[in-house]
């Protein structure tokens, strides 16, 4: 029973004593605040040709951007049989490269969709002209790239671009 | 087992234990007795300081978010969020069609919008989000560029990762003073449209290709969050609150 007693007491007066040796805990004054902020980015684009057809043998090229599109270059080139001559005759904006090509000057936004008209005439050689023959008009784009003050820098064609090709289904 | 027990049944190891935890509680009632006494002496009366800390994280000169103490436990929060998450908005000056390549100007300051100086510092994180708003790893945050300045009044004590940068403000913050800006702009890198995938599929007998810019859609998020910490015994408040070890030499923090 004694020896119990010395036990018991024992334990509790090493409870105290670890209890006594804790250091002591100290409040300090803090606080803090938090800030988020979270945007979409948008590299989407798609453009469309529309062409009408304003006299025989003749094209009138319109590349209009689509809604929701990122702004983007244009460029448009006609691909015809090799007896066949094309005459370019561009509205304002548009400028004849060294490729065949021709090139809007201006990139095309959300606030400025439509290209103004690129008139395309066709002269088929008079001695094999063909019955029927297609005139494909090629429109292509690339997104504009802008510097730092929000600038738009002139169009990069020949930019390489990495390309991971998807599954086929 | 049976010798500890038999150790502690000893009367002389009792006898001890019991003297040596009496006289722990002792010194313990004169360290508490003392501090009683000093509490309801005028001297300590007379240099009894105010308490409330606040800070403020402002964006362009408007506040984002701000919390200060009042009384009583009752903090006085405030932030412009329209969100569910109830932290501050940043970047409500940025278009929503971002521009890739410009330069947006984003000036990220502290003030102290509390009662008593204050040492602040704030963590900077950011990372790409995905359409269901998952976290993508994939893709390099540096990627979002921040433009940190004045790097004279803010230092570092850990290297950053890619994701996260915690800077400390050199100085003591004053009441209503704010620091000068971390943050003065930030950019998204034009790399971004530089990856594409292409997908082939059949349809009605016809190979149809899709391309389409492989990071089109995703998300930037960047995170600040501004902690505060009071004057008094600041470097071993610091080191108990924020686990660091900063030397303060009167209102100026530096690496230890």
């Amino acid at each position: 029973m004694k020896r119990t007693w010395n036990l018991i007491l024992s334990c509790l007066a090493l409870c105290g004593i670890l209890f006594f040796t804790l250091p002591q805990a100290y409040a300090y004054f803090t606080t803090y605040v938090a800030g988020r902020g979270v945007k979409e980015i948008n590299l989407s684009h798609e453009t469309k040709i529309e062409e009408e057809i304003p006299g025989p043998l003749q094209k009138s090229v319109t590349v209009t951007l689509e809604e929701g599109s990122q702004p983007v270059y244009v460029r448009v080139l006609a691909i015809a049989p090799t007896n066949t001559t094309l005459t370019y005759t561009p509205s304002q904006g548009w400028s004849q490269g060294n490729d065949g090509y021709y090139y809007y000057n201006t990139y095309l936004t959300e606030q400025n969709t439509s290209t103004n008209p690129l008139l395309i005439k066709i002269e088929p050689d008079q001695e094999n002209t063909p019955t029927e023959f297609n005139v494909v008009v090629l429109s292509e784009s690339v997104p504009v790239e802008f510097d730092e003050d929000g600038n738009a820098l002139s169009p990069n064609w020949g930019k390489a671009i990495q390309i991971e090709r998807g599954g086929r289904s | 087992m049976k010798h500890i027990k038999d150790f502690l049944s000893k009367p002389a190891t009792t006898i001890t234990l019991l003297v040596l935890a009496a006289v722990l509680l002792i010194q313990s009632g004169i360290g508490t007795t003392k501090a009683a006494l000093t509490y309801f002496s005028p001297t300590y009366n007379s240099r009894l300081q105010l308490t409330q800390i606040g800070v403020s994280l402002l964006e362009n000169d408007k506040v984002i978010s701000s919390r200060d103490y009042q009384s009583e436990g009752n903090w006085n929060e405030n932030n412009n969020a329209n969100d569910i998450q109830n932290t501050g908005l940043l970047f409500s000056d940025v278009e929503e069609n971002i521009k890739l390549g410009k330069r947006y100007p984003t000036v990220l300051e502290v003030q102290n919008s509390g009662q008593i100086p204050e040492f602040v510092r704030v963590t900077i994180t950011k990372y790409w989000l995905d359409e269901n708003d998952q976290k993508v790893t994939t893709l390099d945050p540096d990627l979002i560029e921040l433009n940190y300045v004045n790097k004279d009044d803010w230092f570092q004590i850990d290297e950053d990762t890619a994701e996260r940068a915690v800077y400390y403000y050199k100085n003591l913050l004053e009441v209503g003073k704010k620091t000068t800006p971390l943050i003065d702009s930030i950019k998204i890198d034009g790399k971004l449209q530089e990856h594409k995938k292409v997908v082939e599929t059949i349809e009605d007998g016809k190979k149809v290709t899709t391309s389409y810019y492989t990071y089109d859609k995703l998300k930037f998020c960047v995170e600040a969050k501004v902690d505060a910490i009071q004057e008094h015994n600041a470097a071993e408040a610091i080191h108990s609150s924020w686990g660091k070890q900063i030397a303060v030499n009167g209102t100026t923090l530096s690496r230890n």
